[in-house]
């Protein structure tokens, strides 16, 4: 599986996914003081009360970024395995000896793995970055603590696998068509239901987690009937 | 005597959205031989070729590839087989070479003297440039040297020549020539250029809407058709009607 892996990145380069992660991550630490400067603002608006909390304003960054990222996972998808399968291409991907299946894994392993990395390191950099300059200099008016901190990370690392299961999630959209352009607007469509389920929970905990628990169920879903159409596929 | 044969088919037969488009092809290619394929357009070659490959299932009947099932045996055929399929596709942004060196990987093949391999198709000195600046003819002969570099028993080539220059013709033919002669290749090729696969060719099949109807050596055509091998072949393609 490894050597398939690094034979998908000797074709496809990652060089300008690695850009956007950079770029996402200035963004999103950018967009993360924003929020936390809402309340001083305006003293007046009452609804910047929330903002006034770690819990949120960390939870919103990430369901930000967990979009951005479910996104760029579709782009990416849509790049390593919606386009390698499209028209006469995929009669190069099915004259190797090697179970269909099998590279089939190996690139979406690929995506997913990418994803859910590039996520964790992103928002793990901004969440570092943020929570060292509120200790020195504090914007918010909530208080750092460890449980917090602790929920951050918690946060953090269910959107990063939600992100990567949206992924595979679009991905089957945009194969079923054998399309691109599907593959991103399906992806564009399931994250903003979710962004909105998010927002109207308040990132409640349980909510992430089922969440979560759903996607995963729906992505393995996804992965088994891709199986089954690559198997039965003829070129 | 089945392990003489590189490829058999029995009563294979192909169906699109319930139409045969191959019905009863029965077909043998015998090792150490180069098999000339022939056919007018839309006859069949390729979906043929496609299916000795695991491309696509038979609808009926069965292929029998080096001595293994086309469906059944898929990896074990392609680890064992080169091929050419219409117009070659490759990583269009890699180089000749790097587009080799994946194709080897995937094979599980190492070390294998790529320069050797290129400058044998006409191809030395390439350096690298991406696959995507070449023209028809380069391409096509990167496609013969991608189905030639894993060392196969069987190589499946359609259309080889299509986009060669004179010259490359000759090579190729010499090519086909040396692969089957001294590496004991077996070659499996389909072309429009009659005149070509009367010279490369030890044995020619001719394919009209799906079904290999003739199998015949260049000799014998040109014991029982002195007028050549178009006139052959256009009245055996036109079925009864020649004969009028
Ligand atoms: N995937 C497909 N779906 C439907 N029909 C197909 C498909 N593939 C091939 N055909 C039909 O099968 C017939 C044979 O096609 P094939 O490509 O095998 O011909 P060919 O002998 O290779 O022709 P040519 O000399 O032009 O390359 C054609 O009529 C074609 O329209
Ligand atoms: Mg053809």
């Amino acid at each position: 599986m490894n050597k398939l892996i690094s034979l998908e990145l000797k074709r496809n380069s990652l060089k300008s996914y690695h850009i956007s992660v950079v770029i996402t991550t200035v963004i999103m630490l950018g967009f993360l003081y924003l929020l936390a400067a809402i309340p001083k603002m305006d003293p007046a608006d009452t609804d910047a009360e929330l903002f006034m909390s770690y819990n949120f304003i960390i939870g919103l960054s990430n369901v930000v970024c967990m979009a951005i990222f479910s996104i760029m996972s579709a782009v990416m998808a849509s790049k390593f395995i919606v386009e390698e399968y499209t028209g006469k291409k995929a009669i190069l991907l099915f004259s190797y000896p090697i179970e269909r299946k099998k590279i089939l894994e190996a690139k979406i392993l690929t995506v997913f793995s990418y994803t859910a990395f590039s996520m964790i390191v992103c928002g793990g950099f901004i969440l570092t970055v943020f929570l060292g300059t509120e200790r020195l200099f504090p914007l918010c008016s909530d208080t750092i603590s460890l449980g917090m901190i602790w929920d951050s990370i918690l946060s953090l690392l269910c959107y990063s696998f939600i992100a990567a299961l949206l992924g595979v999630i679009s991905l089957w959209f945009g194969f079923m068509k054998k399309s691109i352009s599907v593959t991103i607007v399906a992806s564009c469509i399931i994250v903003s239901v979710i962004c909105q389920i998010m927002g109207m929970s308040l990132f409640y905990r349980p909510v992430i987690i089922s969440t979560l628990a759903a996607t995963l169920i729906i992505a393995v879903l996804a992965w088994s009937n891709l199986h089954y159409q690559v198997k039965r596929m003829e070129v | 005597m089945g392990n003489l044969l590189a490829v058999s088919t029995k009563r294979l037969t192909k169906a699109f959205d319930g139409k045969e488009i191959i019905h009863g092809c029965n077909m043998t290619v015998e090792k150490g031989t180069v098999y000339g394929f022939v056919g007018k357009n839309g006859a069949g070659k390729t979906t043929v070729f496609k299916m000795l490959l695991g491309l696509l299932r038979p609808t009926m009947g069965e292929a029998t590839v080096l001595g293994m099932d086309s469906v059944r045996d898929r990896s074990e055929i392609l680890r064992h087989t080169g091929s050419l399929i219409e117009t070659p596709i490759f990583y269009e942004h890699l180089s000749a070479a790097d587009n080799l060196k994946i194709h080897l990987a995937y094979m599980g093949i190492e070390n294998t003297d790529l320069e050797n391999v290129l400058t044998l198709v006409g191809l030395a000195n390439i350096g690298t440039q991406p696959v995507s600046t070449f023209s028809l003819g380069m391409r096509q002969r990167l496609g013969i040297a991608r189905a030639l570099v894993h060392k196969p028993e069987l190589l499946i080539l359609d259309e080889p020549i299509n986009g060669l220059d004179p010259v490359g013709i000759i090579e190729m033919r010499e090519l086909f020539h040396t692969l089957v002669r001294q590496e004991n290749y077996t070659i499996l090729l389909s072309s429009h250029i009659l005149s070509e696969v009367e010279q490369i060719a030890d044995r020619i099949g001719v394919i009209v809407d799906g079904t290999v109807i003739q199998e015949i050596s260049p000799a014998e055509i040109k014991e029982k058709h002195p007028a050549g091998i178009e006139d052959y072949f256009i009245k055996v393609t036109n079925g009864g009607k020649a004969n009028e």
